[in-house]
């Protein structure tokens, strides 16, 4: 039989009622424990029959209670229900009639004493608090520090890094910036990747500037001047320059401020050829 | 009154106690629900004296077959139900409530009647609804049933009705009572 047929049937409402007999009790008993359906199905009809039964509730008599419960009691062991009794105790009260008074001054002394210790603690760690607190904001401030510190190196280290790989790479050309003259020692490097057509100058050797000016790299391709960028005077590291596509010399002027958009030729201080 | 969840909620640590073996559990026990067991007791056995032997013997079963309840099959309210119903069935099956065999005529009937009509007073708002909703028709199979034990063929026997109508009425008069509690 299909569940829902089952349930449809009228059988459980029948067990509910207490109309079935024992062999068809065992099988609504059965399906209940084999389909969820079947089982809340039950439920509500053994619900709906104790809320009818409850209908019929009737207190039995004072007396019957004391009997049952009686019977009741005396059926676990003596020994059980011996342990359960509490045993009564008499504890002496002391006498504080006579320490009434002295007692009462003691505790105003206290509690003034406790008053006063309170005060000055509360003093102290306020202080101490404020104290803290501007201990947190200097703190705070010099892990700020540290991190961009930190930042800082990681990013000098990874263009380190980076510089090495290009400075070493077989397609990276050095070529060499000489004084125009004679007389001055400067000298230049730059370092140009013929694959990625990166540029690298090593300003290292040049002689210091007046304030106002700044030294500008030039590649040159048939005679005419490109600008590769002005090299940066606060930092005599190897600093990359603009990419160049072609060039058959390089060459470093000596210019305003900024960089100029042609080269002041009066000005050269190194150049090479590739 | 027709609410069972008040039973329902005490009766996780109703159990727990009474597993336990714990003596105040069986007096929370018989507060809760004597008055419940001895009304339906009352309504199978009919008489005062009876019910009151069958409630104790009740309550003793229920105290000392405790180990063999299991809250997986039902509700403790419908296991110790049962134990009453079971237990005050039995008295009114054995010689004094029916000395003779079936061939008397309409003795079931003849006292449901009585009992659904002039025994019951009801004083409760709950019960005149519930009493009022059911046709008479659906209320005397459930009664038989539920209060005199007969099975549905011993109910299509007596009112002398087919055992189809025996399982209709009985459902319908359950579903009504599900919905009144709802």
């Amino acid at each position: 039989m299909d569940t829902q047929d089952f349930i449809d049937s009228g059988v459980i409402e029948l067990y509910a009622a207490g109309g079935l007999s024992e062999p068809e009790m065992a099988e609504v008993e059965n399906q209940a424990l084999q389909h969820p359906a079947v089982k809340a199905a039950l439920e509500n009809a053994l619900r709906a029959i104790e809320a009818y039964a409850l209908t019929h509730a009737q207190t039995p008599s004072f007396k019957l209670d004391e009997q049952i419960l009686a019977t009741l009691s005396a059926r676990p062991s003596a020994e059980q229900y011996q342990e359960e009794r509490p045993v009564a105790q008499t504890i002496p009260f002391p006498d504080t009639s006579t320490q009434e008074f002295s007692f009462q001054k003691q505790w105003k002394w206290a509690a003034s004493l406790l008053l006063v210790i309170s005060a000055i603690a509360n003093i102290y760690l306020y202080r101490q608090v404020q104290e803290k607190e501007q201990e947190l904001v200097a703190s705070r401030q010099q892990t700020r520090q540290y991190v961009y510190q930190t930042n800082q190196l990681e990013q000098k280290s990874f263009q380190s890094e980076n510089l090495v790989q290009v400075l070493t790479d077989p397609q990276t050309k050095s070529i060499a910036l000489k004084a125009v003259d004679q007389k001055n020692s400067a000298s230049g490097k730059v370092f140009w990747n013929q694959e990625t057509k990166d540029v690298f100058f090593n300003p290292r050797n040049l002689p210091p500037i007046p304030a106002g000016t700044q030294y500008q790299l030039w590649a040159l391709l048939d005679g005419k001047p490109i600008d590769a960028g002005v090299i940066a005077l606060a930092n005599l590291d190897v600093q990359q320059m603009k990419a160049i596509e072609q060039a058959q010399a390089f060459a470093v002027t000596l210019e305003p401020m900024g960089g100029s958009a042609s080269p002041t030729l009066s000005n050269l201080v190194v150049s090479g050829t590739i | 009154m027709l609410d069972t969840t008040s039973h329902v909620l005490s009766e996780d640590l109703l159990v727990a106690q009474l597993r336990a073996k714990d003596q105040k559990a069986i007096s929370q026990l018989y507060h809760n629900y004597s008055a419940a067991l001895y009304g339906v007791i009352l309504r199978v056995v009919k008489q005062e004296e009876v019910a009151e032997d069958v409630l104790q013997e009740t309550f003793v079963k229920i105290w000392s077959a405790f180990s063999s309840y299991d809250e997986q099959k039902g509700r403790l309210f419908t296991w110790m139900l049962n134990i009453a119903r079971n237990l005050a069935i039995d008295k009114i099956r054995s010689k004094q409530y029916r000395v003779s065999s079936k061939t008397q005529p309409m003795e079931g009937t003849d006292t449901f009647r009585m009992v659904s009509s002039d025994e019951i007073k009801p004083d409760d708002i709950g019960v005149k609804e519930i009493t009022n909703q059911l046709i008479p028709d659906q209320k005397i199979i459930i009664d038989m049933m539920y209060f005199g034990g007969y099975t549905q063929s011993e109910v299509a026997e007596e009112l002398n009705i087919p055992l189809g109508t025996v399982k209709t009425r009985a459902r319908m008069a359950i579903k009504l009572l599900g919905k009144l509690i709802k």
